[in-house]
């Protein structure tokens, strides 16, 4: 056996290594089994996790079944995921904790974790086999039941967003191995992150026009200004929920408050002026003209002019900016810590701004009507005060017809009965003549032949013009008082009737006249007549006879008025005697023409009876012409 | 009935010029009835219902009246409201003389029953003629007696 010994043990050796390489092959075979068989659920649960990506499910939902998935590779006792922001990180998703010993670990912040801090810095994973021989691990006791941890960070666009962390109470239970994998989730945790948030964007920019759309019907619902405020403080409440809220309106350095809610006494609270100098914080968010948010309220200094209150936590004020300016400020508050961030300032910012216009509208508008019924009032009593004067002026020129006629029957009377008793003394004279001395007769002839009869007849005349003066001003003042009776009336037919009431004087002087196309107006006819006639009759008398004369009538149509012109090539009237030719009884230049000095008060009377005006150009020498217009309205 | 010629004409006048040019107009169209003349609305009233300064008065059987319409105390219209609407009075010819001539005026005093109107023109010649015209008319106006 030996020799067979001696002959195998080569043999032996070869066998024995042969076994070891056959043992080393078949453990390396089932190394390599073992890898496919992991890589194998890696790829599972790889695909399990993309399938949740693209699924419909909310955050939440998506990073529990993330993971299970993990959970399925890589046996943790606690998970979980973590996003971090300007130093603080916050809980996302979970596994794992529900335990009453492990939930405080949740609570652990950012601050209070080198590790997390070591991720952020390095962009690294950190596998930690014995946290109780780890340096950095957190001395915190509620993190004492961890005995193994491994964290990897969730990047987006090379930057550290966040971290994916498993605990196990069993040392050594993670491997740098697992953290390739783990990488591979946090990318897709990354991917779901940013989904929420574009979901989440998309959510708050429909939000924010919703509100818009809100306030824009509010806008045009009302324009009182405290019933907008009101309506905003309501809508506000179902976007940011608060506890309290005080709106403030700027008034030159101060903010008044205008609309309060949550006080226990708002009547303490409404109409308090605050001046910006004295208050940090009004002062910070008018300089910034951004919103400003408070964690605490209650830790923070700047708030203790703000409110004496101890129940307000969170706060946020958000500037009311309107057309460029800071006019107010809303002050939302709440009881409880850390509610308000920058999604509720941004939420609130939109809101404040589309607020603040319809504010600024509302002042603007107020402003406007407050001025309107100012203006209006001015207007009726101005309107009243001109009725009444308008009515003075009426009974006046009656009791001047009236009561002036009175005396002047008698002038006139008892002038004439002087003059037939004249004339009877003329009779005697002559018998009686004989009696005086030649000087006695040369003067009492005089006397009953000329002197009498010549003051008698200054007397008369005199009388004559005093009452046609009165007719005038009674007739002005009937005018005022006669109704319009409108009617359709084609001017050109007008025009051309009163030319025939002038046609002698048109031929006798050899007058051109044109007449263009003139638009048709619903007015009083016998008014037009005397407005068109008085104006006529003025151009030709008052035409110059040393040049050829011509009148032209010619007119507009327009939207509210039409306007018509009578231009003559006549005198003219000069500067000085302008602002007589509509004065009463007044007449401008040479007295060579009769009439009283009426024609135009009436012709006046009459277009402004028809709401309309009556002006005129005129240059001495060259001409005049007279415009007038007639409201199209009267219809 | 009997002609007007017989009536006693109550001038009621504030204006004495008025008056008097009313008188001498009427006088000189052969008008010679006895004429009353009184200045105020009221005094006419008195007169013609037999009160105040007149009571215990009789009134003449046969009255024509001469309104003028401004008038102190009790205005034209005054009186002839009165006087048309009083059973007593309302038979009585009023005539209104008057400086006014405005168609408001007219028309008015119709409606409170007025029986002529006649306008006092400033032109002499005019209100003399006017006046002239009614004297000749009053002999063949009648006029029914009180009642």
């Amino acid at each position: 056996m030996a020799g067979i010994d001696q002959a195998t043990e080569p043999f032996d050796q070869e066998i024995k290594t042969l076994r070891a390489e056959t043992a080393e092959l078949a453990a390396q075979l089932g190394q390599v089994a073992e890898h496919a068989r992991e890589q194998r659920a890696f790829a599972e649960a790889l695909q399990g996790t993309t399938s949740v990506l693209t699924s419909n499910l909310d955050l939440d939902e998506q990073l529990d079944r993330i993971l299970g998935h993990i959970r399925d590779i890589i046996p943790f006792d606690a998970a979980n995921v973590m996003v971090t922001e300007s130093n603080t990180s916050h809980v996302v998703g979970h596994q794992g904790y529900e335990q009453e010993d492990r939930k405080l670990a949740l609570r652990a912040e950012f601050a209070e974790r080198p590790d997390l801090q070591h991720i952020a810095e390095t962009g690294k994973p950190v596998v930690i086999a014995d946290a109780q021989t780890y340096a950095g691990w957190s001395a915190l006791p509620a993190m004492r039941w961890i005995r193994s941890h491994v964290g990897v960070p969730l990047c987006l666009a090379e930057e550290v967003i966040g971290f994916l962390n498993l605990d196990s109470e069993t040392p050594a239970a993670f491997t740098s191995a697992h953290a390739v994998w783990l990488e591979t989730f946090a990318d897709q945790i990354s991917a779901a992150l940013l989904t929420s948030r574009l979901r989440r964007a998309e959510a708050q920019q429909h939000q924010e026009a919703e509100t818009l759309r809100e306030i824009t019907t509010l806008l045009t619902s009302t324009l009182d200004l405290d019933q907008l405020i009101e309506l905003i403080l309501d809508r506000l409440q179902t976007r940011v929920p608060y506890d309290r809220v005080a709106v403030l309106l700027a008034d030159d350095d101060f903010m008044q408050i205008v609309a309060a809610r949550g006080y226990p006494r708002p009547e303490l609270v409404l109409g308090r002026r605050l001046h910006a100098d004295d208050n940090q914080l009004l002062q910070e968010i008018r300089e910034a003209r951004r919103p400003l948010c408070l964690r605490d309220a209650q830790v923070d200094s700047r708030f203790q002019n703000w409110d004496e209150t101890l129940y307000v936590r969170g706060w946020l004020g958000v500037p009311l900016l309107a057309r460029g300016d800071c006019i107010g400020l809303m002050a939302v508050g709440s009881y409880r810590a850390g509610v308000y961030g920058e999604d509720e300032a941004q939420l609130a910012q939109s809101f404040a701004d589309q607020a603040a216009i319809a504010i600024s509208n509302a002042q603007l508008y107020e402003e406007v009507r407050r001025y309107a019924t100012e203006l209006e009032q001015r207007v009726n009593e101005s309107t009243t005060e001109l009725r009444e004067a308008n009515e003075e002026v009426r009974r006046f020129a009656y009791i001047v017809s009236h009561d002036l006629r009175a005396p002047l029957v008698n002038i006139k009377g008892f002038a004439a009965e002087l003059h037939t008793s004249v004339k009877t003394l003329q009779g005697a004279f002559e018998q009686v003549s004989a009696h005086l001395t030649e000087e006695q007769q040369h003067s009492v002839s005089l006397a009953l032949r000329e002197e009498v009869p010549e003051a008698l007849a200054f007397i008369d005349s005199s009388v004559s013009r005093m009452d046609r003066l009165i007719s005038a001003i009674l007739q002005l003042a009937r005018l005022g008082q006669r109704e319009l009776k409108l009617e359709a009336i084609d001017m050109n037919d007008l025009v051309h009737e009163l030319l025939q009431s002038e046609a002698y004087q048109v031929t006798k002087r050899l007058i051109k006249v044109t007449v263009d196309p003139l638009p048709g107006v619903v007015a009083d006819r016998t008014a037009m007549e005397q407005i068109v006639g008085n104006i006529l009759s003025n151009a030709v008398l008052y035409l110059d006879p040393a040049r050829p004369g011509r009148i032209a009538f010619f007119g507009q149509q327009g939207e509210r008025e039409n306007t018509y012109h009578i231009r003559d090539t006549g005198r003219g009237i000069s500067e000085e005697d302008r602002d007589k030719v509509f004065d009463l009884f007044r007449r401008a230049g040479h007295q060579d023409v009769p009439g009283e000095g009426m024609g135009l008060v009436y012709v006046q009377t009459l277009v402004r009876r028809h709401g309309g005006r009556i002006w005129f150009d005129s240059e001495v020498g060259v001409g005049t012409t007279f415009s007038f217009t007639i409201s199209n309205r009267l219809a | 009935m009997l002609s007007a010629e017989a009536a006693t004409i109550l001038l009621v006048e504030d204006d004495p010029g008025h008056a008097r040019l009313i008188e001498k107009n009427l006088r000189r169209a052969h008008v010679d009835n006895e004429i009353v003349l009184v200045s105020d609305g009221q005094r006419a009233l008195d007169y013609v219902l037999a009160e105040g300064d007149h009571a215990g008065t009789e009134p003449p059987e046969l009255l024509l009246i001469l309104l003028d319409l401004n008038l102190p105390v009790l205005n034209g219209y005054q009186v002839l409201e009165r006087l048309k609407t009083d059973e007593r009075t309302r038979r009585i010819p009023v005539i209104v003389v008057t400086t006014a001539d405005d168609e408001n005026d007219v028309s008015k005093c119709y409606e409170f029953g007025c029986n002529a109107y006649i306008t006092k023109p400033v032109d002499y010649a005019a209100f003399s003629e006017a006046i002239h015209q009614l004297g000749l008319f009053l002999p063949i106006f009648t006029i029914p007696p009180r009642e």
